[in-house]
């Protein structure tokens, strides 16, 4: 008895819904593949999916813990380009280790996560406007950063490493290194928003900010490991997709930050904070990555994945907004 | 007690207010660095060289003029929209798909007269306002998400439309448009630009709707208590924040001849009108501050943009100035607040002690 409730819950869950959505996706371009002439399911396909997905997971798990304590951060994607170009100058004009390089990008894009979050706590910015001009900040930084000593304009920078070349595209048995590395984020991550202490006071402090801070929590403290949090996960991003390219580029992560924030907003953390998961997150990070493969697939102008990208965000709101309506509902 | 209340209000006589006003400062620095740029860049010491050279001379000051333009209308809308507690972020959005509509209209029916395409891509405004404030009403989507959002789709379909290429212009009447300039300084299109932000002062500063704007600005319940319909004027502010949004992108196009899938974009105008409307004095949170501030504020931000062009400053730093002084700018609004706050509940203290 108590099992088939279970079974009843799981099929109401926005999960299962997810799930659904993500097989159909398969379905439609599978169908759509073969009446091209082209074939969507391969191994080759999945392969590129989870290469497809190493970049952006790390922004989604970063942009979901602090949408779950209602802020967010539109500036990871340009902390983590500029992570990107620090690590390939650090290696290529400053010579250090490529693991020494690391450390030191990620110091630095946690210096802007820092700074970010002084912003929203000390001088009650919102964090969507401090973010955004963080942003600008970082780009700036970057494009000075990438201007080799012997030149005057901003230029990507490439460089050599075994290690890191590893890092961004070496292989464990089939398994691709940075897939592995997804794999252990996530389940980390889910583990630390839903089994901790400082996982249930995130929870808390999104839910209810006041009540947060009468029961005794500092919302501050939880807001500035947040935040740094996001920038580093940001600047892990940056150097994965340096590493897989060898070139600290100035376009890079263009469009990810959409790709993170619409990941988590699909998988149920709804903007507002205190609600949703790191599976959700996963789920909808697998959702997006599945259309935009699909898409190359059947060959559509790649123009059209920016073009969509905003319109899934806008669409995962619009369904964030009639769920909760008809929970408020039920409830009432 | 009373003699203290007296003495409040001798300081607040009209000299005293202007002196304190935010738009004052903001004057002040302007011309201090335009002088400063006058002696700077100019190669001789003789007036006719400061005329002919470097800053003042007519290319530079078109140049900032014909920027000005297309900031100065996104200004406009944003400034109004910022006031009664909302935001766009796809304005640079907007306007380029506006522009490439135009263009498009241009090539493919060159019988046309023009005025009409302007009309067409006006009702483009008009169209993506009302999604607007639906997204933003109805579905009660915070602002700056869905504008976000939008502003990816519409840039994406720009790009989508020409495969990221541009798309010229032929109309010459038009592009006379964008060239003519008063002694040789001062373009049509920035005079256009002035009538249209001095009536959405007086819009702003003296009609029912002005004023009910400020109000839904500065407190949401308190405005629909008072008889105010919220949706209402939420739809007229991003319905004409997004026409003029687009008549923007046709200034743009009329100066540069051509209608370009990213260049608008590119140049961040969102940021910047958004960083001259905080400096001018516009509360972030709404309900306070006026377009002739955030005017004083554009002007500064575009010359002294203009100033590091000119010193040879590379470009990345304007980059970087336009983020590091938008978060300047709030953190000065943050610790003024604090401090006017702070001085009212100290006053209040004394006169409960006092009685």
């Amino acid at each position: 008895m108590k099992n088939k409730m279970k079974n009843k819950d799981f099929l109401k869950s926005k999960m299962f819904t997810l799930l659904v959505l993500e097989a159909a996706l398969i379905i439609i371009f599978s169908i759509w593949a073969r009446s091209i002439g082209n074939n969507f399911l391969t191994a080759n396909t999945f392969l590129n999916l989870a290469n497809s997905l190493v970049v952006t997971a790390f922004l989604a798990i970063g942009a979901g813990c602090l949408l779950i304590s209602g802020e967010i951060d539109l500036s990871t994607a340009a902390v983590g380009a500029f992570g990107g170009v620090i690590v390939a100058t650090a290696i290529r004009y400053w010579d250090l280790s490529w693991p020494l390089a690391v450390l030191l990008t990620l110091l630095l894009c946690a210096a802007f996560g820092a700074a970010n979050a002084l912003l929203v706590t000390r001088f009650n910015f919102q964090s969507f406007i401090a973010t955004l001009a963080m942003a600008s900040v970082a780009k700036g930084l970057m494009m000075f950063a990438s201007v080799p000593p012997d030149g005057d304009n901003p230029i990507h920078v490439s460089f050599r490493s075994p290690g890191l070349e590893f890092v961004g595209g070496g292989k464990i048995g089939v398994l691709p290194f940075p897939v592995i590395l997804i794999a252990i984020a996530f389940v980390v991550y889910g583990l630390l928003m839903s089994k901790t202490k400082f996982g249930r006071r995130t929870y808390m402090v999104g839910g209810n900010h006041r009540a947060a801070w009468l029961s005794g929590i500092d919302p501050k403290i939880i807001l500035l490991i947040l935040f740094i949090n996001s920038s580093v996960l940001g600047g892990v991003s940056g150097v994965l997709a340096s590493a897989r390219a060898m070139q600290g580029g100035l376009q890079a992560l263009g469009s990810a930050q959409f790709t993170g924030l619409t990941a988590a907003v699909l998988g149920g953390i709804s903007f507002g904070g205190g609600t949703g998961g790191m599976g959700g997150a996963f789920v909808g990070l697998l959702i997006i990555n599945t259309f935009q493969t699909g898409m190359q697939i059947v060959n559509v102008n790649a123009f059209w994945s920016n073009a969509f990208s905003g319109l899934i965000l806008i669409a995962a709101l619009a369904m964030d907004y009639f769920s909760n309506r008809a929970k408020t509902k039920i409830g009432s | 007690m009373i003699e203290r209340g007296k003495e409040t209000v001798k300081n607040a006589t009209i000299f005293g207010k202007l002196l304190r006003s935010r738009s004052t400062l903001l004057w002040a620095i302007l011309v201090i660095l335009i002088i400063f740029m006058c002696f700077k860049t100019s190669t001789g010491g003789s007036v006719s060289s400061v005329m002919s050279t470097g800053f003042l001379a007519e290319g530079n000051i078109r140049g900032i003029f014909l920027s000005i333009v297309v900031q100065g209308m996104m200004l406009i809308g944003l400034t109004c929209l910022i006031i009664g507690g909302e935001i766009d972020l796809s304005v640079g959005a907007q306007a380029t798909v506006s522009a490439m509509l135009f263009a498009e209209l241009c090539q493919s029916a060159p019988q046309l007269p023009w005025g009409v395409n302007v009309a067409i891509c006006m009702a483009l405004g008009v169209g993506i306002g009302l999604i607007y404030s639906f997204l933003v009403n109805v579905l009660k989507f915070m602002s700056f998400i869905a504008t976000i959002g939008t502003s990816a789709v519409l840039s994406g379909l720009a790009m989508v439309w020409t495969n990221a290429n541009i798309i010229s212009i032929r109309q010459a009447s038009f592009n006379a448009m964008g060239k003519i300039a008063f002694f040789g300084r001062l373009p049509l299109l920035f005079l256009f630009m002035m009538a249209i932000l001095i009536v959405f002062a007086y819009i702003m500063s003296n009609t029912p709707y002005g004023r009910s704007i400020y109000m839904l600005g500065g407190n949401r319940t308190a405005a629909r208590l008072a008889g105010l319909n919220p949706d209402h004027i939420r739809i007229k502010l991003f319905v004409q924040n997004s026409v003029l949004a687009c008549v923007a992108g046709i200034f743009w196009a009329s100066q540069m001849k051509l209608a370009s899938p990213s260049a608008i974009v590119a140049a961040l105008p969102d940021l910047s009108a958004i960083t001259a409307a905080i400096l001018g004095g516009v509360a972030f949170m709404g309900g306070k501050g006026n377009l002739a501030g955030a005017f004083a504020g554009m002007l500064l931000l575009n010359v002294f943009e203009n100033m590091l062009n000119v010193l040879r400053v590379q470009p990345y730093w304007n980059i970087f100035a336009q983020g590091a002084l938008l978060i300047a700018a709030l953190v000065f609004d943050h610790i003024s607040a604090e401090q006017h706050k702070r001085t009212l509940l100290k006053e209040s203290m004394l006169d409960r002690l006092l009685t």
